[in-house]
């Protein structure tokens, strides 16, 4: 008996070549832990598999970095709840953008993961998010329309809008997109539109990476001028457009020529 | 076959294990000692505790939790044992509850699993165990309709404490 239960852990513990079952694991609990994983992996590649094909882009591209401060979350002046809800998800940390040839791509990094269906939040059912990069093209704040007021502070002047939403467990999901041209200063009234590409992360990951074809932009897209940009994010429930909201400092970018 | 990563650690504490439970006795419990029926005892087994209790000589059942990374299980454990010189030989099978929050998913699942190893009494009311088979472990998250079943290989190891009914005694092998 003894010697079959040392012939039992050696043949236990032996490596085979040919995968027949899992790994081994010290407890049913890590075990347990391990089959989880294997069911993420599943769902991320379900979800992939409905939204996004995961292209690779060359992380080079990405040549300016805005820093989003953790948790600085704040009360949206319309369609929120009574107090500041604080959902990861959409804490953004770091939003990336650049250019590589005639593209446009902008790289915005969580600090939660996006989920692959609505989740219950604090009550609600959230169901979207999503993340908005907009820039005063002209430099001047007379021009275009006013972005979401952050900190009290309004963005005057935004001439282009870039919005990259992303649904919850939809069949359906909406492209990047960007709208431009606002002859008042109605951020919801424009007469130039352009639609973007998803490149990779989306739900299941920390992270969108979005592209833009912005070779007919013309002057919403100046380069070789300096421009101030700004950035917010938003989630919406059943309840609240503004269930939970993430500003963004507003910062100048020196656009390559 | 590929052996998870942390296997150096649980390596070790299977070889650690595999010498305790193996080992010649040198006084104390008899190497074949078991406790009679009705006697109930702690179990802190990796990674987390259970309760047993000794039906006959032969059966036993535990009630066992185990926690780790966002994940719960829970669960129960029958023993059938059987005689030998050095240490009592056993198999049997389990079934626990999973609770489980992932990356993505969180929801529930069920755990089926058979075993075959020892358990050594180093003391008389002390015993280590050492248990290794498969399991089938089922989860699902409801909200994206994902499912998993998949067979892993599990290894267990505790250390028992008998603190009520019968304690350990000596049988003739």
């Amino acid at each position: 008996m003894r010697r079959l239960f040392l012939i039992a852990l050696a043949l236990s513990l032996q490596p085979r070549p040919t995968r027949v079952y899992g790994d081994i694991h010290l407890g049913m609990a890590a075990a347990a832990k391990k089959a989880v994983e294997k069911l993420d992996a599943q769902a991320r590649t379900a979800a992939g598999s409905v939204y996004w094909t995961q292209y690779y882009d060359d992380p080079a591209i990405f040549t300016q970095t805005l820093n989003d401060p953790a948790g600085d979350w704040e009360l949206p002046i319309s369609e929120a709840p009574p107090s500041i809800i604080a959902y990861n998800t959409i804490d953004v940390r770091t939003i990336q953008y650049g250019l590589s040839g005639s593209y446009f791509y902008v790289r915005v990094d969580y600090a939660g993961t996006i989920p692959i269906a609505p989740i219950a939040v604090s009550g609600q059912t959230v169901g979207r998010q999503s993340t908005s990069f907009i820039m005063d093209t002209d430099n001047n704040n007379l021009t275009g329309a006013n972005g979401e007021s952050q900190g009290g502070v309004q963005f005057l002047g935004m001439d282009i809008y870039y919005g990259l939403g992303v649904e919850y467990g939809s069949t359906w999901h909406r492209a990047p997109y960007a709208n431009y041209n606002f002859p008042t200063n109605d951020a919801h009234v424009y007469s130039g539109t352009l639609p973007g590409e998803w490149r990779s992360g989306g739900p299941g990951h920390t992270f969108v990476i979005a592209r833009f074809n912005i070779s007919g932009l013309g002057a919403y897209f100046p380069r070789g001028t300096t421009v101030d940009v700004g950035s917010w994010s938003e989630a919406e429930s059943n309840g609240y457009h503004h269930f939970a909201f993430d500003p963004a400092p507003a910062t100048t970018w020196a656009i390559p020529p | 076959m590929r052996i998870a990563h942390g296997i150096r650690f649980s390596f070790i504490l299977a070889a650690l294990a595999a010498v305790i439970v193996l080992r010649p006795l040198r006084g104390g419990a008899a190497a074949n000692d078991r406790p009679s029926p009705g006697t109930l005892g702690l179990s802190l087994n990796v990674p987390g505790i259970g309760v047993r209790y000794f039906l006959t000589e032969r059966y036993s059942f535990e009630a066992k939790a185990q926690t780790s990374k966002n994940t719960v299980v829970a669960g129960l454990r029958t023993y059938r044992y059987f005689q030998s010189r050095y240490f009592l030989p056993y198999m049997g099978m389990e079934a626990d509850f999973i609770n489980f929050k992932g990356d993505v998913t969180k929801g529930t699942g069920m755990a089926f699993g058979l075993f075959a190893g020892g358990e050594h009494f180093f003391a008389r009311r002390l015993s280590t165990q050492f248990d290794c088979g498969p399991a089938l472990i089922h989860l699902s998250n409801q909200a994206s309709r994902v499912s998993v079943d998949t067979i892993e290989i599990v290894m267990n190891l505790s250390v028992n404490f008998y603190f009520l009914g019968g304690a350990a005694k000596e049988r003739k092998p």
